[in-house]
Protein backbone atom coordinates (compact mmCIF):
# COMPACT_ATOMS: atom_id res chain seq x y z
CA UNK A 1 0.00 0.00 0.00
CA UNK A 2 2.39 2.05 0.49
CA UNK A 3 3.89 2.33 -2.78
CA UNK A 4 0.40 3.00 -3.97
CA UNK A 5 0.14 5.70 -1.91
CA UNK A 6 3.43 6.85 -2.51
CA UNK A 7 2.91 6.85 -6.55
CA UNK A 8 -1.12 7.34 -6.58
CA UNK A 9 -1.16 10.13 -9.10
CA UNK A 10 0.87 7.98 -11.48
CA UNK A 11 -1.52 4.84 -11.16
CA UNK A 12 -4.36 7.60 -11.70
CA UNK A 13 -2.78 8.96 -15.10
CA UNK A 14 -1.75 5.11 -16.09
CA UNK A 15 -5.31 4.47 -15.38
CA UNK A 16 -6.50 7.25 -17.36
CA UNK A 17 -4.34 6.13 -20.55
CA UNK A 18 -5.71 2.89 -20.19
CA UNK A 19 -9.30 3.49 -20.21
CA UNK A 20 -8.76 4.94 -23.13
CA UNK A 21 -7.09 2.51 -24.75
CA UNK A 22 -9.86 0.16 -24.35
CA UNK A 23 -12.71 2.12 -25.07
CA UNK A 24 -12.30 3.47 -28.34
CA UNK A 25 -11.52 -0.19 -29.50
CA UNK A 26 -14.13 -1.55 -27.77
CA UNK A 27 -16.73 1.49 -28.78
CA UNK A 28 -15.47 1.50 -32.66
CA UNK A 29 -15.12 -2.86 -33.27
CA UNK A 30 -18.84 -2.82 -31.71
CA UNK A 31 -19.98 -0.62 -34.21
CA UNK A 32 -17.84 -2.37 -37.35
CA UNK A 33 -19.17 -5.71 -36.04
CA UNK A 34 -22.91 -5.30 -35.18
CA UNK A 35 -22.60 -3.62 -38.72
CA UNK A 36 -20.96 -6.52 -40.41
CA UNK A 37 -22.89 -9.05 -38.80
CA UNK A 38 -26.01 -7.32 -40.37
CA UNK A 39 -24.50 -6.74 -44.01
CA UNK A 40 -22.14 -9.59 -44.69
CA UNK A 41 -24.46 -12.01 -46.85
CA UNK A 42 -24.85 -15.49 -45.70
CA UNK A 43 -22.75 -17.25 -48.04
CA UNK A 44 -19.77 -15.04 -47.26
CA UNK A 45 -20.39 -15.91 -43.11
CA UNK A 46 -18.27 -19.20 -42.94
CA UNK A 47 -15.15 -17.45 -45.38
CA UNK A 48 -15.75 -14.32 -42.57
CA UNK A 49 -15.85 -16.39 -39.79
CA UNK A 50 -12.84 -18.25 -40.81
CA UNK A 51 -11.02 -15.39 -41.22
CA UNK A 52 -11.46 -13.45 -38.41
CA UNK A 53 -11.24 -16.63 -35.93
CA UNK A 54 -7.27 -16.77 -37.84
CA UNK A 55 -6.85 -12.98 -37.12
CA UNK A 56 -8.00 -13.79 -33.67
CA UNK A 57 -5.32 -16.25 -33.03
CA UNK A 58 -2.29 -13.90 -33.73
CA UNK A 59 -0.83 -13.03 -30.48
CA UNK A 60 -0.97 -9.42 -29.62
CA UNK A 61 2.36 -8.68 -29.29
CA UNK A 62 2.96 -10.07 -32.75
CA UNK A 63 0.16 -7.57 -34.04
CA UNK A 64 1.42 -4.39 -32.26
CA UNK A 65 4.33 -4.96 -33.77
CA UNK A 66 3.37 -5.94 -37.59
CA UNK A 67 0.89 -3.59 -38.07
CA UNK A 68 3.34 -0.49 -38.54
CA UNK A 69 5.13 -2.49 -41.27
CA UNK A 70 1.64 -3.34 -42.91
CA UNK A 71 -0.01 0.07 -42.67
CA UNK A 72 2.48 2.59 -41.82
CA UNK A 73 1.81 3.57 -38.22
CA UNK A 74 4.28 4.27 -35.90
CA UNK A 75 5.84 1.80 -34.14
CA UNK A 76 6.12 3.40 -30.70
CA UNK A 77 2.76 4.77 -29.51
CA UNK A 78 -1.37 4.36 -28.98
CA UNK A 79 -2.34 4.63 -32.40
CA UNK A 80 -1.17 1.36 -33.01
CA UNK A 81 -2.23 -0.87 -30.24
CA UNK A 82 -5.48 1.07 -31.05
CA UNK A 83 -5.89 -0.12 -34.33
CA UNK A 84 -4.77 -3.82 -33.28
CA UNK A 85 -6.85 -4.22 -30.11
CA UNK A 86 -10.16 -2.98 -32.81
CA UNK A 87 -9.48 -5.30 -34.57
CA UNK A 88 -9.80 -8.31 -32.11
CA UNK A 89 -13.40 -6.26 -30.96
CA UNK A 90 -14.02 -6.69 -34.32
CA UNK A 91 -12.80 -10.54 -34.60
CA UNK A 92 -14.54 -11.37 -31.29
CA UNK A 93 -17.86 -9.17 -31.48
CA UNK A 94 -18.71 -10.68 -35.03
CA UNK A 95 -19.46 -13.79 -33.78
CA UNK A 96 -21.12 -12.42 -30.65
CA UNK A 97 -23.91 -10.30 -32.76
CA UNK A 98 -24.28 -12.54 -35.44
CA UNK A 99 -25.92 -15.30 -32.81
CA UNK A 100 -27.37 -12.01 -30.87
CA UNK A 101 -29.20 -11.69 -34.54
CA UNK A 102 -29.92 -14.95 -34.94
CA UNK A 103 -31.66 -15.37 -31.31
CA UNK A 104 -34.78 -12.42 -33.32
CA UNK A 105 -37.88 -14.49 -34.05
CA UNK A 106 -38.50 -14.92 -37.56
CA UNK A 107 -42.28 -14.32 -36.80
CA UNK A 108 -41.15 -11.04 -35.43
CA UNK A 109 -39.18 -10.29 -38.16
CA UNK A 110 -41.13 -11.68 -40.96
CA UNK A 111 -44.56 -9.49 -39.25
CA UNK A 112 -42.80 -6.09 -39.04
CA UNK A 113 -41.91 -6.65 -42.83
CA UNK A 114 -44.88 -7.99 -44.14
CA UNK A 115 -46.75 -4.42 -41.94
CA UNK A 116 -44.50 -2.53 -44.00
CA UNK A 117 -40.79 -1.84 -42.67
CA UNK A 118 -37.82 -0.87 -44.89
CA UNK A 119 -34.54 -2.84 -44.24
CA UNK A 120 -33.32 0.29 -42.50
CA UNK A 121 -36.63 0.35 -39.85
CA UNK A 122 -36.59 -3.05 -39.34
CA UNK A 123 -33.14 -3.02 -37.97
CA UNK A 124 -33.45 0.06 -36.24
CA UNK A 125 -37.18 -0.71 -34.06
CA UNK A 126 -37.01 -4.11 -34.23
CA UNK A 127 -33.51 -6.54 -34.59
CA UNK A 128 -30.84 -3.80 -32.94
CA UNK A 129 -33.31 -3.66 -29.64
CA UNK A 130 -34.34 -7.27 -29.48
CA UNK A 131 -30.32 -8.40 -30.14
CA UNK A 132 -29.37 -6.11 -27.02
CA UNK A 133 -29.17 -9.02 -24.54
CA UNK A 134 -26.36 -10.90 -26.74
CA UNK A 135 -24.56 -7.87 -27.65
CA UNK A 136 -24.43 -7.14 -23.91
CA UNK A 137 -23.07 -10.17 -23.14
CA UNK A 138 -20.40 -10.51 -26.10
CA UNK A 139 -19.60 -6.78 -24.99
CA UNK A 140 -18.80 -8.03 -21.57
CA UNK A 141 -16.20 -11.08 -22.67
CA UNK A 142 -14.70 -8.89 -25.42
CA UNK A 143 -14.52 -5.69 -22.60
CA UNK A 144 -12.54 -7.87 -20.26
CA UNK A 145 -9.97 -9.28 -22.72
CA UNK A 146 -9.58 -6.19 -24.38
CA UNK A 147 -9.10 -4.67 -20.64
CA UNK A 148 -5.98 -7.01 -20.09
CA UNK A 149 -5.13 -7.15 -23.88
CA UNK A 150 -4.47 -3.43 -23.45
CA UNK A 151 -1.87 -3.86 -20.85
CA UNK A 152 0.66 -5.80 -23.28
CA UNK A 153 0.72 -2.44 -25.04
CA UNK A 154 3.53 -1.38 -22.36
CA UNK A 155 5.76 -3.58 -23.88
CA UNK A 156 5.62 -1.80 -27.25
CA UNK A 157 5.48 1.92 -25.23
CA UNK A 158 2.22 2.54 -24.56
CA UNK A 159 2.27 3.84 -20.65
CA UNK A 160 -0.93 2.48 -19.52
CA UNK A 161 -1.31 0.25 -16.41
CA UNK A 162 0.91 -2.35 -18.46
CA UNK A 163 3.82 -0.27 -17.42
CA UNK A 164 3.38 -0.85 -14.08
CA UNK A 165 4.45 -4.84 -15.15
CA UNK A 166 7.04 -4.17 -17.54
CA UNK A 167 8.36 -1.53 -14.76
CA UNK A 168 8.09 -4.00 -11.36
CA UNK A 169 9.09 -6.77 -12.86
CA UNK A 170 12.46 -4.97 -14.20
CA UNK A 171 13.16 -3.30 -11.11
CA UNK A 172 12.02 -6.21 -8.79
CA UNK A 173 9.25 -4.41 -7.29
CA UNK A 174 6.07 -6.67 -6.67
CA UNK A 175 3.75 -4.09 -4.62
CA UNK A 176 4.11 -2.24 -8.42
CA UNK A 177 3.04 -5.47 -9.95
CA UNK A 178 0.74 -5.99 -7.50
CA UNK A 179 -0.73 -2.31 -8.07
CA UNK A 180 -1.11 -3.32 -11.21
CA UNK A 181 -3.15 -6.33 -11.35
CA UNK A 182 -5.44 -4.77 -8.88
CA UNK A 183 -5.83 -1.99 -10.46
CA UNK A 184 -6.72 -4.14 -14.20
CA UNK A 185 -8.69 -6.25 -12.26
CA UNK A 186 -10.64 -2.94 -10.55
CA UNK A 187 -11.22 -1.58 -14.33
CA UNK A 188 -12.71 -4.80 -15.90
CA UNK A 189 -14.70 -5.09 -13.17
CA UNK A 190 -15.93 -1.64 -13.59
CA UNK A 191 -16.77 -2.15 -17.61
CA UNK A 192 -18.35 -5.67 -16.49
CA UNK A 193 -20.90 -4.01 -13.64
CA UNK A 194 -21.43 -1.03 -16.07
CA UNK A 195 -22.37 -2.87 -19.28
CA UNK A 196 -24.62 -4.95 -17.00
CA UNK A 197 -26.04 -1.79 -16.63
CA UNK A 198 -26.85 -0.39 -19.75
CA UNK A 199 -28.15 -3.94 -20.43
CA UNK A 200 -30.65 -3.63 -17.77
CA UNK A 201 -31.56 -0.09 -18.89
CA UNK A 202 -32.00 -1.11 -22.57
CA UNK A 203 -33.87 -4.07 -21.87
CA UNK A 204 -36.79 -2.77 -19.21
CA UNK A 205 -39.53 -5.40 -20.76
CA UNK A 206 -37.31 -8.53 -18.85
CA UNK A 207 -37.53 -6.95 -15.48
CA UNK A 208 -41.31 -6.02 -16.38
CA UNK A 209 -42.09 -9.05 -18.29
CA UNK A 210 -41.35 -11.30 -14.95
CA UNK A 211 -43.63 -10.04 -12.84
CA UNK A 212 -46.67 -11.18 -14.43
CA UNK A 213 -50.23 -9.93 -13.99
CA UNK B 1 -61.31 -7.24 -55.03
CA UNK B 2 -58.49 -9.19 -55.10
CA UNK B 3 -57.55 -11.55 -58.26
CA UNK B 4 -54.78 -14.29 -58.92
CA UNK B 5 -54.46 -15.03 -61.92
CA UNK B 6 -52.49 -18.08 -62.91
CA UNK B 7 -50.66 -17.69 -59.43
CA UNK B 8 -47.41 -20.29 -59.57
CA UNK B 9 -44.72 -19.89 -57.44
CA UNK B 10 -41.67 -22.82 -57.57
CA UNK B 11 -38.75 -23.00 -55.10
CA UNK B 12 -36.10 -24.71 -57.10
CA UNK B 13 -37.92 -28.20 -58.62
CA UNK B 14 -40.21 -27.93 -55.85
CA UNK B 15 -43.80 -26.36 -56.74
CA UNK B 16 -45.79 -24.72 -53.54
CA UNK B 17 -48.29 -23.43 -55.87
CA UNK B 18 -49.58 -24.53 -59.41
CA UNK B 19 -51.63 -21.66 -61.59
CA UNK B 20 -53.98 -20.67 -59.14
CA UNK B 21 -56.75 -18.32 -59.91
CA UNK B 22 -59.19 -16.60 -57.93
CA UNK B 23 -61.49 -13.69 -57.53
CA UNK B 24 -61.80 -12.63 -53.73
CA UNK B 25 -65.04 -9.47 -53.55
CA UNK B 26 -64.38 -6.88 -51.59
CA UNK B 27 -65.74 -6.28 -47.82
CA UNK B 28 -66.36 -9.98 -47.84
CA UNK B 29 -64.63 -12.75 -45.89
CA UNK B 30 -63.13 -15.24 -48.01
CA UNK B 31 -60.99 -18.44 -46.44
CA UNK B 32 -58.33 -20.08 -47.80
CA UNK B 33 -59.16 -23.68 -46.81
CA UNK B 34 -56.49 -26.68 -46.78
CA UNK B 35 -53.93 -28.74 -45.27
CA UNK B 36 -50.27 -28.06 -45.36
CA UNK B 37 -48.78 -28.30 -48.86
CA UNK B 38 -51.84 -26.98 -50.10
CA UNK B 39 -49.98 -23.59 -50.92
CA UNK B 40 -52.39 -21.46 -49.10
CA UNK B 41 -49.92 -19.49 -47.29
CA UNK B 42 -47.74 -19.24 -50.33
CA UNK B 43 -50.90 -17.65 -52.34
CA UNK B 44 -52.02 -15.42 -49.16
CA UNK B 45 -48.06 -13.66 -49.22
CA UNK B 46 -48.67 -13.17 -52.49
CA UNK B 47 -50.78 -10.19 -52.15
CA UNK B 48 -48.00 -8.31 -50.18
CA UNK B 49 -45.09 -8.95 -52.00
CA UNK B 50 -43.88 -11.28 -49.20
CA UNK B 51 -43.98 -14.49 -51.54
CA UNK B 52 -43.61 -13.06 -55.52
CA UNK B 53 -44.92 -15.35 -58.17
CA UNK B 54 -42.76 -17.65 -60.55
CA UNK B 55 -45.51 -16.89 -62.94
CA UNK B 56 -48.89 -15.49 -62.63
CA UNK B 57 -50.33 -12.82 -61.38
CA UNK B 58 -52.13 -11.40 -58.49
CA UNK B 59 -54.06 -7.77 -58.90
CA UNK B 60 -55.93 -5.51 -56.31
CA UNK B 61 -58.44 -3.40 -57.90
CA UNK B 62 -57.38 -4.68 -60.95
CA UNK B 63 -53.15 -3.68 -60.60
CA UNK B 64 -50.62 -5.98 -60.60
CA UNK B 65 -48.94 -5.72 -57.72
CA UNK B 66 -46.12 -6.32 -59.22
CA UNK B 67 -46.08 -2.65 -60.57
CA UNK B 68 -45.92 -1.84 -56.60
CA UNK B 69 -43.35 -0.41 -53.84
CA UNK B 70 -43.14 -3.62 -51.77
CA UNK B 71 -43.10 -1.27 -48.83
CA UNK B 72 -45.69 0.76 -50.24
CA UNK B 73 -47.76 -1.93 -50.55
CA UNK B 74 -47.18 -3.87 -47.34
CA UNK B 75 -48.42 -0.35 -45.46
CA UNK B 76 -51.69 -0.17 -47.14
CA UNK B 77 -52.53 -4.07 -46.38
CA UNK B 78 -53.73 -5.97 -42.78
CA UNK B 79 -50.99 -8.52 -41.34
CA UNK B 80 -51.87 -10.97 -39.25
CA UNK B 81 -50.15 -14.51 -38.46
CA UNK B 82 -50.14 -17.49 -35.83
CA UNK B 83 -46.83 -16.20 -34.29
CA UNK B 84 -47.84 -12.67 -33.31
CA UNK B 85 -44.53 -11.06 -33.35
CA UNK B 86 -45.55 -8.22 -31.44
CA UNK B 87 -41.99 -6.29 -30.27
CA UNK B 88 -41.34 -7.63 -26.46
CA UNK B 89 -39.29 -3.96 -26.08
CA UNK B 90 -41.94 -1.87 -26.27
CA UNK B 91 -45.65 -1.63 -24.70
CA UNK B 92 -48.89 -2.69 -26.42
CA UNK B 93 -49.40 1.02 -27.42
CA UNK B 94 -46.28 1.43 -29.40
CA UNK B 95 -46.50 -1.29 -30.69
CA UNK B 96 -49.72 -0.42 -32.63
CA UNK B 97 -48.27 3.23 -33.34
CA UNK B 98 -45.13 2.34 -34.34
CA UNK B 99 -46.03 0.70 -37.75
CA UNK B 100 -49.03 3.88 -38.03
CA UNK B 101 -45.72 6.30 -37.36
CA UNK B 102 -44.17 4.35 -39.91
CA UNK B 103 -46.23 4.65 -42.54
CA UNK B 104 -46.19 8.37 -42.30
CA UNK B 105 -48.83 9.46 -39.61
CA UNK B 106 -47.81 11.94 -36.96
CA UNK B 107 -46.89 10.57 -33.49
CA UNK B 108 -50.24 11.89 -32.09
CA UNK B 109 -52.50 10.73 -34.98
CA UNK B 110 -50.78 7.18 -34.54
CA UNK B 111 -51.73 7.45 -31.09
CA UNK B 112 -55.17 8.21 -31.40
CA UNK B 113 -55.57 5.61 -34.37
CA UNK B 114 -53.68 3.13 -32.23
CA UNK B 115 -55.81 3.72 -28.94
CA UNK B 116 -59.20 3.29 -31.39
CA UNK B 117 -58.03 0.03 -32.76
CA UNK B 118 -57.22 -1.60 -29.36
CA UNK B 119 -60.59 -0.24 -28.01
CA UNK B 120 -62.29 -1.51 -31.28
CA UNK B 121 -60.41 -5.13 -30.80
CA UNK B 122 -61.48 -5.64 -27.08
CA UNK B 123 -58.02 -4.44 -25.12
CA UNK B 124 -58.94 -2.48 -22.01
CA UNK B 125 -56.82 0.83 -21.66
CA UNK B 126 -55.58 -0.37 -18.44
CA UNK B 127 -53.19 -2.88 -20.78
CA UNK B 128 -52.14 -0.21 -23.34
CA UNK B 129 -49.05 0.37 -21.12
CA UNK B 130 -48.28 -3.12 -20.58
CA UNK B 131 -45.56 -4.87 -22.42
CA UNK B 132 -46.64 -8.04 -24.91
CA UNK B 133 -45.20 -10.26 -22.28
CA UNK B 134 -48.12 -9.49 -19.47
CA UNK B 135 -50.68 -9.99 -21.72
CA UNK B 136 -52.43 -13.79 -22.60
CA UNK B 137 -52.42 -15.50 -25.95
CA UNK B 138 -55.41 -14.09 -26.56
CA UNK B 139 -54.92 -10.62 -25.67
CA UNK B 140 -51.79 -10.53 -28.07
CA UNK B 141 -53.38 -11.74 -30.80
CA UNK B 142 -56.27 -8.41 -30.10
CA UNK B 143 -53.38 -6.51 -30.07
CA UNK B 144 -51.71 -8.30 -33.49
CA UNK B 145 -55.06 -7.16 -35.52
CA UNK B 146 -54.96 -3.77 -33.70
CA UNK B 147 -51.91 -3.30 -34.94
CA UNK B 148 -52.68 -4.75 -38.79
CA UNK B 149 -55.23 -2.63 -38.65
CA UNK B 150 -53.19 0.75 -37.71
CA UNK B 151 -52.52 2.16 -40.90
CA UNK B 152 -56.77 2.08 -41.66
CA UNK B 153 -56.19 -0.86 -44.91
CA UNK B 154 -58.77 -1.68 -46.70
CA UNK B 155 -57.45 -5.31 -46.69
CA UNK B 156 -56.30 -7.78 -44.01
CA UNK B 157 -54.52 -11.13 -44.84
CA UNK B 158 -54.74 -13.67 -42.22
CA UNK B 159 -52.72 -16.52 -41.92
CA UNK B 160 -53.75 -19.13 -39.22
CA UNK B 161 -54.16 -16.37 -36.67
CA UNK B 162 -55.89 -17.45 -33.92
CA UNK B 163 -54.34 -21.26 -34.45
CA UNK B 164 -52.62 -20.93 -31.17
CA UNK B 165 -55.01 -19.89 -28.74
CA UNK B 166 -57.73 -22.31 -26.66
CA UNK B 167 -60.91 -23.28 -28.31
CA UNK B 168 -63.44 -20.89 -26.50
CA UNK B 169 -60.99 -17.67 -26.73
CA UNK B 170 -60.58 -18.63 -29.96
CA UNK B 171 -64.54 -18.37 -30.85
CA UNK B 172 -64.72 -15.17 -29.34
CA UNK B 173 -62.43 -13.49 -31.93
CA UNK B 174 -64.06 -15.91 -34.20
CA UNK B 175 -67.04 -13.79 -33.57
CA UNK B 176 -65.39 -10.39 -32.85
CA UNK B 177 -63.51 -10.65 -36.44
CA UNK B 178 -66.97 -10.44 -38.24
CA UNK B 179 -68.01 -8.01 -36.37
CA UNK B 180 -64.71 -5.71 -37.15
CA UNK B 181 -64.81 -6.62 -40.60
CA UNK B 182 -68.32 -5.73 -40.96
CA UNK B 183 -67.97 -2.31 -39.25
CA UNK B 184 -64.76 -1.08 -41.08
CA UNK B 185 -65.84 -2.92 -44.19
CA UNK B 186 -62.73 -5.13 -44.66
CA UNK B 187 -61.51 -7.07 -47.65
CA UNK B 188 -60.43 -10.19 -45.41
CA UNK B 189 -58.41 -12.99 -47.18
CA UNK B 190 -58.51 -15.94 -44.16
CA UNK B 191 -56.30 -18.67 -44.26
CA UNK B 192 -57.34 -22.02 -42.04
CA UNK B 193 -56.89 -25.64 -41.83
CA UNK B 194 -59.62 -25.86 -39.00
CA UNK B 195 -63.39 -26.27 -40.93
CA UNK B 196 -65.12 -25.12 -37.61
CA UNK B 197 -63.55 -22.00 -38.10
CA UNK B 198 -63.66 -21.61 -41.84
CA UNK B 199 -67.16 -22.59 -41.76
CA UNK B 200 -68.24 -19.90 -39.00
CA UNK B 201 -66.31 -16.76 -40.73
CA UNK B 202 -66.67 -17.48 -44.48
CA UNK B 203 -68.53 -15.37 -46.60
CA UNK B 204 -66.74 -17.51 -49.16
CA UNK B 205 -64.85 -20.69 -49.13
CA UNK B 206 -61.92 -21.86 -51.20
CA UNK B 207 -61.24 -25.65 -50.53
CA UNK B 208 -57.33 -26.31 -51.78
CA UNK B 209 -56.03 -29.88 -52.15
CA UNK B 210 -52.42 -30.26 -53.43
CA UNK B 211 -50.39 -26.97 -54.33
CA UNK B 212 -53.31 -25.01 -54.87
CA UNK B 213 -55.73 -26.92 -56.51
CA UNK B 214 -58.63 -25.68 -56.03
CA UNK B 215 -61.44 -28.21 -55.15
CA UNK B 216 -64.19 -26.11 -54.75
CA UNK B 217 -65.40 -22.34 -53.77
CA UNK B 218 -68.38 -21.10 -52.85
CA UNK B 219 -70.34 -20.12 -49.91
CA UNK B 220 -70.01 -22.07 -46.62
CA UNK B 221 -73.64 -23.17 -47.67
CA UNK B 222 -73.30 -24.72 -51.01
CA UNK B 223 -70.37 -26.61 -50.05
CA UNK B 224 -71.89 -28.10 -47.54
CA UNK B 225 -75.26 -28.65 -49.27
CA UNK B 226 -73.13 -30.11 -52.29
CA UNK B 227 -69.50 -31.31 -51.42
CA UNK B 228 -67.97 -31.68 -55.12
CA UNK B 229 -66.41 -34.56 -53.89
CA UNK B 230 -64.37 -36.92 -51.66
CA UNK B 231 -61.96 -34.17 -50.53
CA UNK B 232 -64.11 -31.27 -50.00
CA UNK B 233 -66.62 -33.82 -48.03
CA UNK B 234 -63.53 -35.29 -46.35
CA UNK B 235 -61.95 -31.89 -45.16
CA UNK B 236 -65.40 -30.62 -44.02
CA UNK B 237 -66.34 -33.37 -42.08
CA UNK B 238 -69.30 -33.76 -43.74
Amino acid sequence: MDWLVANWAFVAQLTLTHLGIVIIPLIVGSVIAIAGARVVPTRWVPSTTAALGAVYAIPSLALFVTLPALIGTDFIGPTNVVIALSIYVVASMFFSARDAFNQVPTSTTTTATALGMSRLQLFLHVELPMAVPGLITGLRVVAASTVSMASIGAVVGVRNLGYLFVDGFQRRIPEEIITGIGAVFVIALVFDVGLWLVGRVLTPWRIRGDARV
Amino acid sequence: MIEFRHATKNYGNVVALHDFSATIPSRTITVLMGLSGSGKTTAIRMVNKMVLPTSGQVLIDGEDVATRDAVQLRRSIGYVMQDVGLLPHKTVLQNVALIAVIAGQTRDEAERNARAMLSLVGIDPASFERFPSQLSGGQQQRVGVARALATKPNILLMDEPFGAVDPIVREELQVELCRIQRELGLTILFVTHDRHEALTIADQLIVMSNAGAIEQSGSPQELTAKPANDFVRKILGL
